[in-house]
């Protein structure tokens, strides 16, 4: 049964109001189309099995897939580049990195950096490695004084130069670390003798490293005329001195190539022993090597770049499994990722963003219920609560997809505690409407759904949302008992504002009493909710903080913030119980509510010194100030607004 | 009595929901501010001025309640609540579960906070010991020490450095000496030269000692003390003597014709067992430096009788009411020290009391009212129909 709320002209005119904005944000104009698109004179080449590859990154073996995604997020707060995905952008970069240096990637948040570097460029969000490379020599001086500095005195700039000189780093390491590859001029053979004593056909045609290599070991026996052959060769001495400069110079470059080729990136050959763990970048095994031949993968990585370069997709394929099954033959045992295909599947799939876009229309169509009179409102109602439904199944899918791809609990990371807490409130919208039937709680499960789903967005920049964790939080009991507890209390809390919210602007718009007494019920729920797990995850925290630092409680700012939404919510049910707060104190307590949670979620973050990626942080402390002056003014208007005589009876 | 009692205006008042009110959103508002506080003052300010005093004062005058005074408020209102307010009936079970928990955990912080007693002990690989450090208390100790082997065995006593007062004198009755007490630093540096006149050699060659700030962490905080040997003794010195608590080395005395060693060190507690360490590890996830594990073996000894044990990090060491954590390493050319803070507190099992009585006594409240809400709902629906 639908307990219908007032369908007066003062509820639809807001609920349209907001109703075209949200089309308008679900819908943003397209874009101009772009003069010169990105893939243009790109190879076109599948690369199906590319992604698939295995890179040991951030201490995981992750697919590439998921490293170049997080890299782009990286250097340029974006997950793809212009019209190509960030794998195809990676494959560009890896294999033919001279056609790529215009793209702009790297993001600069401070202008002053730029400044800073001596650079005379235009004021821009993005630069390309072309614009920024006359500043590196100054970046890397900079960035070496700035590293000087203890953290807590660095300013925004400085740790700006030290992202940028970071991300700088990995870019050229990334540009040189499939070289070896390459057929050069530098490496054609000039003397067709020692070519013919080489063993190699085509004289003065370019040669890669990797070629030149499995010759080594005679050039440097031809590099002086007394290791020359000159009888089997029938030379005189004169010709076997230029065969002996041209292997001298030849030798030379194998050798500087080796030691100027710094590549600490691209870890993607798994170790040759079963009892090592760390995966070997290409120039770490050839600058390592000796005289041992090198080793077969290089080959397929070497078979694979040429095929790519010429836009050979069969061969590129081809050679990737080739190398796959080189490194499976080896039986070394902690081989790829576990769940590789399934994480290149989750990154196509983007689950959150489906369900978001989902919620999103739910949450218009709920709105569209409260306009829409008879038929229409009751269609509207049933496609909001079918969407909410099929939101909350990717929704569902990426946290358990997540959780088998780490083996881990949900929660690990503050992207992960977004992500949770959406779904959770979403869970308790959706047991309120099966209580209630009459949308407060589609609105506040599509609402909160899609709010923390849009913030998650802002944690997901941060990179491989994928993160290892590091030794104190490595255990999976706390992080499934006291995290999870934890978040099922933000959630209560969130979701119990949400209602606040609605219960307020109910008042305002003169609902009649009984829908504001469900409304409130819904509120005093949800909350008591939020009290009992916060206060279990509170106290668990402060279990685990026996377990392995011996002391209960410290008046750690974390455990603090824990504490502020327990004696928060304590606080209301006291007051309620007392008489001093009825229905409306509850309703605005919960609102207020919200800014406690978020002050002990995020808010401590931004409280402490040292932060690490410093426009992030900037953006998030913008936008946690703006929600409490907006929240202040919602208070203060849906208060003062509302006659007085109503007031009495509330 | 009882009902006079029950009745008194002042007991209702404390039994009170607004006094709950009142002393939750108090310590709502420390809990803010002390956090807030930390950022510029550090942890331990933060704790000693708003969490364990009764009162303080801001802005120079003001003054505002500590977090001790809110909490012994809470605990009187809880027990009044418990005596004349909560309703003793099956349906009210949760709720008093949650209550008497709480009881238990505002006991518990109390005893924690004065009976629990936390120190550290750092060992070398190989090293073994049978004392622990404190974090901020500090004496002056007096020792002799005989070798036997490997082992050394260290006779000797110790005085309180907050019973030294400068201008008077500390004494060391088994060694019938005493010194007068020349200066005194809570927290100093050391300088290092040729001895000034009037002083002695020392150890480390320190020639003078610079008064400095408390660190914002006192358990940083490096005291040292100018001693002058005083009346009748046979403590064979004239002069002052620099003592310093940052000095690796103690000083070396004759006392009574016989060598002895001087230092300002942290107070010892002696432990129930000894504790060697025999390997420190730390792993790392490959290809980084973010850390994946650390731990120590250890062997733990019982009267010459030694077992192997590891502690490693969220994986203690429990034993007679001491618990030993892996709290800190340092890795150097000479070797690999690691540090475990150790907490004898015997009241520790009570937050875990206290975290399922509440735990399920919430749970179970908020089961049986959304039991009886759904109730109550259908009845409703049925009866509308």
């Amino acid at each position: 049964m639908l307990l219908d709320l007032q369908r007066s002209i003062t509820v639809r005119l807001p609920a349209a109001a907001i109703l075209l904005l949200g089309f308008a944000f679900a819908f943003p104009a397209p874009a101009l189309p772009d003069p010169a698109p990105a893939s243009a004179a790109r190879p076109q080449v599948d690369l199906g099995e590319f992604a698939r590859l295995s890179i040991q990154n951030e201490g995981r073996v992750k697919p590439l897939d998921t490293y170049a995604r997080s890299l782009l997020l990286q250097f340029s707060s974006r997950s793809s580049y212009e019209d190509l995905s960030a794998l195809e952008w990676l494959a560009d970069l890896l294999f033919t990195p001279d056609q790529v240096e215009d793209r702009k990637v790297f993001r600069i948040n401070d202008y002053q950096t730029v400044k800073a570097l001596g650079l005379d460029l235009p004021e821009a969000r993005r630069y390309s490695y072309r614009e920024l490379a006359k500043g590196i020599t100054k970046l890397q001086k900079l960035s070496h004084d700035v590293a000087q500095l203890e953290e807590k005195q660095r300013s925004p700039v400085d740790q700006e130069l030290l992202r940028l000189n970071f991300n700088l780093g990995v870019y050229q390491s990334l540009a040189v670390c499939l070289r070896f590859s390459r057929k050069v001029e530098t490496f054609a053979v000039q003397n067709g003798r020692l070519a013919a004593i080489l063993g190699i056909k085509d004289d003065k045609q370019p040669h890669s490293y990797l070629e030149m290599l499995t010759a080594e070991g005679s050039l440097k026996q031809n590099s002086t005329v007394a290791g020359i052959d000159r009888v089997a060769l029938q030379i005189d001495s004169a010709e076997a001195a230029g065969i002996a400069r041209e292997a001298q110079r030849l030798s030379k470059e194998l050798f500087f190539w080796r030691k100027f080729s710094q590549d600490d990136a691209m870890a993607i050959i798994p170790p040759f022993t079963s009892d090592q763990e760390t995966y070997w970048t290409p120039w770490q095994i050839l600058s390592g090597l000796g005289s041992s031949p090198p080793p077969d993968e290089l080959r397929h990585i070497a078979d694979a770049a040429e095929a790519y370069r010429a836009g050979n997709s069969v061969e590129f394929s081809l050679a990737l499994k080739s190398f796959d099954k080189t490194v499976s033959d080896r039986k070394t045992g902690k081989l790829g990722s576990k769940h590789g295909d399934l994480e290149v599947l989750y990154n196509r799939v983007q689950p959150f963003k489906t369900a978001k876009a989902l919620y999103l229309t739910a949450f218009l169509l709920v709105l569209a219920s409260l306009i829409g009179t008879g038929r229409l409102g009751y269609w509207a109602y049933r496609g909001a609560l079918g969407l909410a439904l099929l939101a909350a199944l990717p929704h569902t899918w990426g946290i358990a997809t997540r959780m088998t791809i780490m083996s881990r609990p949900p929660i690990t990371n503050l992207f992960e505690t977004f992500i949770t807490v959406s779904w959770v409130c979403c869970m308790l919208g959706l047991a309120t409407e099966w209580f209630q039937r009459n949308r407060l709680g589609l609105i506040i499960a599509t609402f909160s759904a899609t709010a923390l789903l849009f913030i998650s967005d802002k944690y997901a920049a941060e990179g491989d949302t994928l993160s290892m964790l590091v030794a104190v939080l490595d255990t999976n009991f706390w992080l499934s008992t006291h995290v999870v507890a934890i978040s099922l209390g933000y959630s209560g809390c969130c979701a119990a504002g949400v209602a606040g919210h609605v219960y307020l602007i109910q008042r305002m718009l003169g609902a009649d009493r009984a829908t504001l007494t469900s409304t409130f019920k819904a509120v005093y729920g949800i909350l008591a909710f939020g009290l009992v797990f916060s206060f279990i995850g509170t106290v668990l925290g402060g279990i685990w903080a026996d377990q392995s630092w011996g002391r209960f409680w410290g008046w750690d700012p974390k455990e603090n913030g824990a504490l502020l939404i327990v004696l928060w919510c304590s606080v209301l049910f006291h007051a309620r119980m007392g008489g001093r707060i009825k229905e409306l104190g509850m309703a605005v307590g919960s609102v207020i509510g919200i800014t406690v949670v978020m002050f002990a979620w995020f808010g401590i973050n931004l409280l402490g010194v040292g932060l690490h990626s410093y426009g992030f942080s900037q953006g998030v402390f913008f936008w946690f100030i703006l929600f409490i002056v907006i929240e202040s003014l919602f208070l203060i208007i849906s208060l003062y607004e509302f006659p007085k005589k109503q007031r009495q009876t509330i | 009595m009882w009902n006079s009692f029950k009745k008194n205006r002042f007991v209702k008042i404390l039994a009170s929901f607004d006094v709950t009110v009142i002393c939750l959103l108090f310590l709502m508002v420390l809990t803010f501010w002390g956090t807030l506080y930390q950022i510029d003052y550090g942890l331990y300010a933060a704790q000693q001025k708003m969490f364990r005093t009764w009162f303080f004062t801001f802005l120079g005058f003001i003054p505002f309640p500590g977090a001790k005074l809110v909490l012994w408020v809470a605990f009187i209102n809880l027990v009044l609540a418990g005596l004349f307010k909560h309703t003793y009936h099956w349906r009210k079970i949760g709720l008093l579960f949650i209550h008497y928990g709480l009881l238990i955990l505002i006991v518990s912080a109390g005893f924690t906070y004065h009976f629990a007693q936390e120190s550290s002990l750092t060992l070398a690989e190989g090293e073994a010991a049978n004392v622990s450090d404190d974090y901020h208390e500090w004496e002056i100790a007096l020792w002799r020490q005989t070798a036997k082997g490997d082992t050394v065995t260290r006779d000797g006593e110790a005085v309180s450095l907050r019973s030294a007062k400068p201008g008077e004198t500390i004494s060391f009755p088994t060694f019938s000496a005493s010194f007068a007490v020349d200066q005194k630093y809570p927290n100093c540096k050391a300088m290092v030269g040729p001895p000034k006149t009037g002083f002695l050699a020392n150890s480390f060659n320190i020639n003078e000692l610079i008064s400095q700030d408390d660190a914002s962490d006192p358990a940083e905080n490096n005291p040292g003390v100018i001693l002058e040997f005083s009346g009748k003794s046979a403590v064979n010195l004239i002069g002052k003597m620099i003592v310093y608590g940052g000095a690796p080395t103690a000083t070396p005395i004759e006392v009574d014709g016989k060598p002895a060693f001087i230092a300002v060190r942290r107070v010892k507690h002696p432990l129930p067992i000894t504790l060697q360490l025999i390997a420190f590890r730390k792993t790392e996830y490959p290809g980084t430096d973010k850390a994946r594990s650390f731990e120590s073996d250890v062997a733990l000894g019982h009267g010459g009788v030694f077992k192997k044990a590891n502690i490693s990090m969220n994986k203690p060491y429990r034993e007679a009411g001491f618990t030993f954590y892996q709290a800190s390493f340092a890795q150097s050319g000479q070797g690999q020290t690691s540090t475990f803070a150790i907490v004898k507190n015997y009241g520790r099992m009570l937050p875990y009391i206290c975290c399922l009585m509440v735990g399920g006594g919430l749970i179970l409240h908020f089961v049986m009212r959304l039991f009886q809400f759904a109730r109550r709902k259908k009845l409703g629906e049925n009866h509308a129909a």
